[in-house]
């Protein structure tokens, strides 16, 4: 049985190659024909799903959910930016740093937690004060330039992580996004990520079953602090300039939340899909009203409530209830035409 | 041939003394049955025994070795492990994977937790059911699958709390044939039981917890006519002198 399963699966993924590769292709060309403004949403769309993408290894598969994420990504952005502008050192490497660090730190905020055995709202709060702790440690450091900020000097040197042509960035931003969905993918058909599932769905039955299950929630949140690290590099050099409240403002935290809810939470494409459909919006709603301050954000917000009403498990939830009903009906409707020809032949 | 022996275990909540000073003992090989009226210890006793409460006192061996306070999935290594009087499935995981999770306590790899898992699945019956998302299963089902989980992860001895509660008299019949099943593998049983007739009828001994405490151990026969459990169970004496 075990073998029938495993070819099921194999031959699943071949299809799930068949589409996915041309739309990879027209993705790696596209960006070449658009104007400025499309290239820009293109890249804002593959950066909110890569930043959600990292929260839903933790908070989606997991279970633990943050509302801190914007520690995690300010330590990134910070890392490489000091490192970059103080000791000359090429964000590339200042990337891996930043990842390293964010993990470091991800590591103690999650062994504090959860030693406490801090869970579900709380856990998350606890998240949020420690992203804020971090945004007003580097807002009143003169070492990490306090409330100023970084401004990061343009070079466009491709080995400093910038690049003359923004098509680039795209590249960086969408190369890293297709590398944790094939990443996450995998991890989901593992020990790992069923054990990240089994400790979400119930902590007590996981470890009632042998899973450590405090070894695995800080593995969750090594893992997610460290890719989230990476987004807020790319932030710092696409944008080229930081300071505490951009980086580790809430905002940053509800901007990783946020897709992973509308597309659907511990779902593989989740976050894609919602960062789909948010990003033009948020994008669109600031142009269209940009003269009327506030009045984007209002109506993003509109939209999300709308959403969360009609999608309340998000868009993989509704495509997932949608395959069930069908097969059910499928099933029904199999059922009665059996039960139908068992009721007529007392009749012919 | 003793696997596990617990040695006045103490458990307290805020000054109540839940479990006082039990003795407990379990022989290789062998079906262990814990009765007690309502609120007598019995599910504190095994989240003691399985590493989800912390003893306040004694001393719990296992194999001879000192299990005390380890944590739940420390024991769950060593060859103990336990199924919940309320059920508690992974509901978005579908039947095998619940199964999974518990064999990869032992397996290497994804096709060999499969494997097990599968076994398992067939061993209690649901083979059938693989697919199928859990929370999606009737409450018999999810019983059947908590055993299949817990059996999945190769222990020596295995606690069942209350498997058969909310169960059809026929379910009953069957889980009964499938913790005999059970023993037959080679695993030892714990069972705290509120269904007399089925407990009665499985266990070579039984252990009556009261108000924390023991209040006899014996084999059913000697159980039953025991007057001070009669008393524990007042109201109760005709329902056991009917399994006699």
């Amino acid at each position: 049985m075990a073998r029938t399963k495993k070819g099921g699966s194999v031959a699943k993924s071949k299809a799930m190659l068949g589409w996915a590769l041309p739309v990879i292709i027209i993705l790696l060309v596209l960006p070449w024909f658009v104007n400025s403004y499309l290239l820009n949403l293109l890249i804002m769309v593959a950066y909110g799903a890569y930043l959600s993408q990292c929260w839903n290894v933790m908070s989606g598969y997991a279970g633990q959910f943050s509302f801190g994420h914007a520690a995690f990504f300010g330590l990134g952005a910070y890392t490489s930016s000091l490192l970059f502008v103080d000791a000359g050192f090429s964000p590339w490497l200042g990337m891996i740093a930043g990842a390293l660090v964010a993990g470091l730190i991800g590591l103690i905020i999650g062994y504090l937690s959860f030693r406490y055995k801090l869970k579900g709202h709380y856990f998350a709060l606890a998240t949020l004060a420690f992203a804020e702790i971090l945004r007003a440690i580097f807002t009143n450091t003169p070492f990490f330039k306090g409330a100023m900020g970084i401004l990061i000097p343009i070079s466009s040197k491709s080995t400093m992580f910038q690049f003359s042509k923004k098509v680039y960035y795209f590249y960086v931003i969408f190369a890293l996004l297709v590398l944790l969905t094939v990443l996450l993918r995998y991890i989901s058909r593992t020990r790992l990520g069923l054990y990240f599932v089994a400790i979400r769905e119930n902590e007590d039955a996981a470890a009632a079953l042998g899973v450590n299950v405090f070894r695995y929630k800080l593995a969750a949140l090594a893992i997610s602090a460290s890719l989230t690290a990476l987004a807020g590099t790319f932030y710092a050099q696409y944008f080229s300039y930081i300071d505490p409240n951009l980086v580790f403002g809430s905002e940053v935290s509800i901007n990783a939340i946020i897709p992973a809810i509308i597309g659907g939470v511990g779902t593989v494409w989740g976050p894609i899909l919602g960062s789909l459909v948010l990003t033009p919006i948020s994008e669109l709603t600031g142009t269209l009203l940009a003269n009327y301050s506030g009045m984007n954000l209002m109506v993003y917000g509109f939209i999300l409530i709308i959403v969360i009403i009609f999608l309340p498990e998000g868009v993989m939830g509704w495509i997932q209830n949608r395959r069930t009903q069908y097969k059910v009906k499928q099933d029904k409707s199999a059922l009665a035409r059996k039960e139908g020809k068992i009721h007529e032949t007392p009749l012919s | 041939m003793k696997l596990l022996s617990a040695n006045r275990l103490t458990k307290k909540f805020l000054g109540l003394v839940a479990v006082k000073e039990v003795d407990l003992m379990i022989n290789q090989g062998e079906i262990l049955g814990l009765i007690g009226p309502n609120g007598a210890g019995k599910t504190t006793l095994f989240n003691m025994l399985s590493g989800y409460y912390r003893a306040d006192g004694g001393q719990v061996l296992f194999k001879g070795e000192d299990i005390t306070n380890l944590e739940s999935h420390q024991i769950c290594k060593k060859g103990l492990a336990r199924t919940f009087q309320i059920v508690k499935p992974f509901g978005k995981l579908s039947a095998l994977e619940n199964v999974m999770v518990g064999a990869f306590n032992r397996a290497r790899n994804y096709p060999e937790a499969a494997e097990i898992a599968a076994h398992y699945l067939a061993f209690v019956g649901l083979d059938h059911k693989k697919e199928t998302q859990v929370k999606e299963l009737t409450i018999g089902d999810q019983r059947k699958l908590e055993m299949a989980r817990a059996l999945a992860t190769g222990p020596q001895l295995l606690l069942l709390d209350e498997v058969m509660a909310g169960l059809t008299p026929t379910e009953v019949s069957m889980v009964m044939d499938l913790v005999l099943k059970v023993r037959e593998n080679g695993v030892t049983v714990l069972m705290i039981e509120h269904i007399m007739a089925a407990l009665m009828k499985l266990s070579d001994r039984v252990l009556v917890l009261h108000h924390g405490e023991k209040l006899a151990e014996g084999t059913p026969a000697e159980i039953v006519k025991n007057p001070k459990v009669a008393e524990a169970y007042l109201g109760e004496v005709e329902m056991l002198a009917n399994y006699q």
